[in-house]
């Protein structure tokens, strides 16, 4: 529970988007909790801020083109 | 540009069109906007549907009617196969030209019809962000602009933001929802049977917790996708396992498109209104929760949304209360039916790879169209007690379906 707090209020990860990969479908959007994907004109974008980082999105993904990564990863490096 | 309506709805899917179509059609005055610049595009859809239904909303036409769907083939992993007929006559159509054929119909009704235009948010009474809804404020190439309406109809998709706003939106668990990947393929010509809609099951090696399906649009060119449980799509994407099925069935096919998607199968939301508010399709849910399905079923979703709401408009009170009624209406129809196809589609779940195989390979070796229920659930038992387990489910599944 305490684990759980500090990791919220300190993320330890953030979400990634790979626009390479992302066909727009809207999937992730239909489960994210906190409403913090957005889709504008078939782009995706997260608010980093409402984000809980709750590892849905990731699993509903049909082509896994977001991931849950290491907060300090560099953008490159995102495994994805 | 006109600022009030009696309805307005939001999404130019075959639900939100349906749904403009009807209410057009009884005198009143109907905004249908949809965000994209182009109804019907990007198509996300395996574009089976049945007949009698479209046909309740417009007259087939060659110009999206690919292919009539004849028979299901179920497949288990080893090729093994059971023949069935569909249980209503089914087509294969081009949701592209469908969907603006369908859009078009409610223009020609009356409907007002807006692409790119965007929901941006609810107006509602009191402006205190939780009064009855009472219009739309609306994008449209970067200008902002507020539109009353009587009442509001959200038809936007699996991604609903509207049934957020208004607070309808419910996140079921991953289990409860597929993952889709779907090709369009060429180059089959000799390598699938055209009147055969295929079906492959296999819960190891083919799709997890879903099944991929091989729907031809000709001699030469089918629709092939698949669907799998979201909770179990973590490890490998659905795009994957669909290509390695597609490198097995059909290599070397060349790839026409490519669409995505989720869908929830959990039966429609119990709660579809709120003041001033309705919403129908993918929106609320309204996919078979076996097969995935929701063309048909978001259509008859917006008609009975319009029933409602038009005798409600008649009598000037489109509260909650008085649109109601939209929902124990699906509830009537639908509702038992759909727990049903929710219980067969866990038991598939459950099943081992290997226990459905040889189910398969029994149905194969039986003569469906001779026997009874009744001597087809006996040879099952006979030849899988564990499904003894499931035998209440699947006789009043069995039953429920007849």
């Amino acid at each position: 529970m305490f684990k759980r707090l500090r990791r919220e209020s300190q993320p330890t990860t953030r979400l990634v988007i790979n626009h390479d990969r992302c066909l727009s479908c809207g999937a992730c959007v239909a489960v994210c909790p906190p409403d913090a994907l957005f889709l504008h004109d078939l782009h995706l974008t997260v608010n980093h801020q409402t984000c809980t980082r709750c590892d849905r999105c990731p699993a509903m993904c049909p082509v896994h083109a977001l991931a849950l990564v290491p907060q300090e990863t560099p953008h490159h490096e995102n495994g994805l | 540009m006109k600022t009030a309506y009696d309805l307005i709805v939001v999404g130019a899917g075959p639900a939100g069109s349906a749904a403009a179509m009807r209410a057009a059609a009884t005198g009143l005055s109907v905004l249908l906007v949809e965000k994209r610049q182009e109804i019907g595009v990007p198509v996300r859809c395996g574009e089976a549907t049945d007949i009698e239904t479209t046909e309740r909303f417009m007259p087939l036409d060659a110009r999206w009617v690919v292919h009539p769907v004849e028979s299901y083939a179920i497949y288990n992993a080893v090729g093994d196969c059971v023949v069935v007929p569909p249980s209503s006559p089914t087509i294969i159509v081009d949701r592209k030209v469908f969907d603006a054929a369908l859009a078009q119909q409610a223009a020609q009704a009356g409907a007002d019809v807006r692409v790119g235009t965007t929901a941006v948010s609810l107006l509602r009474e009191g402006g205190n962000g939780s009064g009855a809804v009472t219009g739309a404020r609306l994008k449209y190439m970067g200008q902002v602009y507020d539109v009353r309406a009587r009442l509001v109809i959200a038809a936007d998709g699996v991604e609903s933001q509207v049934a957020r706003w208004a607070g309808l939106k419910t996140i079921p668990p991953l289990a409860d929802y597929y993952v889709g990947f779907q090709l369009m393929l060429t180059g089959l010509a000799g390598r699938l049977n055209p009147a055969h809609c295929e079906y492959h099951i296999g819960v190891d090696s083919i799709a997890p917790g879903g099944y991929v399906w091989v729907f031809p649009k000709g001699e030469d060119t089918a629709n092939v996708g698949i669907v799998i449980a979201a909770n179990q799509a973590r490890s490998t994407s659905a795009r994957t396992w669909l290509e390695q099925f597609v490198e097995r069935r059909f290599p070397g096919a060349g790839r026409l498109s490519m669409v995505a998607g989720g869908i929830p199968v959990t039966g429609a939301l119990k709660n579809m209104v709120t003041d001033g508010l309705m919403i129908v399709g993918d929106a609320a849910h309204q996919a078979d929760p076996l097969t995935a399905g929701g063309i048909s079923l978001g259509m008859l979703g917006a008609e009975m949304a319009v029933q409602v709401a038009v005798a409600a408009l008649e009598r000037g009170d489109v509260s909650a209360r008085a649109l109601r009624p939209y929902e124990s209406r699906w509830q009537e129809r639908f509702g038992r039916q759909h727990a049903a196809l929710y219980a067969v589609r866990k038991i598939l779940t459950r099943m081992s790879e290997a226990d459905f195989n040889k189910l398969v390979a029994l149905g194969a070796r039986l003569p469906l169209d001779t026997m009874s229920h009744a001597e087809l659930i006996t040879q099952l038992l006979k030849a899988h007690p564990a499904l003894l387990l499931e035998a209440r489910t699947l006789i009043t599944t069995g039953l429920l379906l007849k």
